[in-house]
């Protein structure tokens, strides 16, 4: 374990700016263990079915982003001015919401090439094949037209 | 503006890492890692807006992706995982190295980041050639046969499997390519090191802004790991 440098006068000096190695050491560690848990939990079957899946799969993923962000890149022992930055990044992730909105929506009324089966006209060609469940929805949303 | 000027200011912090402009070093400090988060602010844009294409197509055909996901090598793909959070590790101990002003554990840690780094890349270009192997390139060689010989898998939609390939392609190979810039950057700061560059040597905080590159490689790979080698069904 590395011990800081005794603390000087010097305006430069950093040192009550380095975090033990015990500490990235421990973060990694825990890192480690989260990766196998994550491969373990997407085999399990869990109550509410791949949904839960999803949910803990990104739990674990953001935990992990988290670590490493606040550890490893050092932000928890950042000004506020650096935490704000460094959150605001992430924030844009906050958009899906509103793609998920407009998408949803557009089920209780459907437009030509989209149905609640196939949402892109590039997937059509396969549903009218023989493979295709000849899906009788997506026939009728043609026809409107 | 002569006023503010201390005198022998200039003399007495000629080797001083403080740049004109700063006020002092906490100033400089914060400026330099808010410029680094600003980049790193816009590379999250970057490849959210395939996130966000992601995220899309799987909530629309959850099922053909599960069928397309198995083709993927999760051994292969967990490797590389560990592979990363080793190498994020060792570039925290190059900026621990860096802070300690040790030239000789800094250069060691970096070259240890650097060779993870081509290691990730070696697996990952396996991984790629399997994919050519098995037709699993979008285009028009693109075939399903390799993951539905079982005739359970019947009934997939071989064009959503094949825009589950053009983004596991698209992604993986964007993050490929930051692995290959950060390469070079972390060669670059290896040697200014080396040469003693005062640069790196007089101030912790250009090493610690390459580790903030490093690491945010390292995020991206820990979302695109479960992303796409581990679909539940």
């Amino acid at each position: 374990m590395a011990h800081a440098p005794t603390q000087s006068h010097d305006p430069h000096d950093y040192s009550h700016h380095i975090v033990p190695v015990k500490a990235y050491f421990l973060t990694f560690l825990g890192l480690a263990a989260l990766m196998f848990l994550t491969i373990w939990a997407s085999y399990q079957s869990f109550p509410g079915g791949t949904t839960t899946n999803n949910v803990v799969a990104m739990a674990i993923a953001i935990t992990k982003a988290a670590l490493v962000v606040g550890v490893f890149m050092n932000v928890r022992n950042g000004t506020k001015l650096i935490k704000m930055w460094a959150l605001l990044g992430f924030v844009w992730f906050t958009l899906f919401f509103l793609m998920f909105a407009d998408y949803k929506m557009r089920e209780h009324e459907q437009v030509a090439s989209w149905t609640t089966k196939d949402s892109g006209s590039a997937m059509s060609s396969w549903w009218n094949t023989e493979q295709g469940p000849q899906d009788p929805n997506m026939v009728n949303v043609r026809t409107r037209r | 503006m002569a006023s503010i000027v201390q005198p022998g200011h200039g003399a007495e912090h000629e080797h001083s890492p403080v740049h004109h402009q700063f006020e002092d070093f906490e100033q400089q400090t914060e400026a330099y890692i808010i410029g680094m988060w600003s980049f790193l602010a816009q590379e999250i844009m970057f490849f959210g807006g395939l996130f966000l294409i992601y995220t899309l197509y799987r909530s629309r055909y959850q099922e053909t992706w599960y069928q397309a996901h198995t083709a993927l090598n999760v051994v292969m793909g967990g490797t590389n995982t560990m592979v990363l959070l080793f190498s994020s590790f060792t570039m925290v101990l190059a900026v621990h190295a860096a802070q300690l002003k040790d030239k000789k554990k800094v250069l060691m840690y970096l070259g240890a980041t650097i060779g993870c780094a081509f290691v990730f890349l070696i697996i990952k270009f396996f991984e790629y050639k399997e994919k050519f192997e098995h037709m699993l390139v979008p285009g028009p060689y693109f075939s399903v046969e390799h993951f539905m010989s079982d005739p359970a898998t019947r009934g997939i939609n071989p064009n959503a499997a094949q825009i589950f390939f053009s983004l596991y392609f698209a992604m993986t190979g964007l993050h490929a390519l930051h692995i290959i810039i950060g390469i070079l950057v972390l060669g670059a700061l290896a040697r200014h090191w080396m040469k003693d560059d005062k640069l790196v040597t007089h101030d912790y905080v250009p090493t610690e802004l390459v580790g903030l590159y490093w690491h945010f490689v390292d995020v991206v790979w820990i979302f695109l790991f479960p992303l796409f080698y581990l679909i539940p069904k």
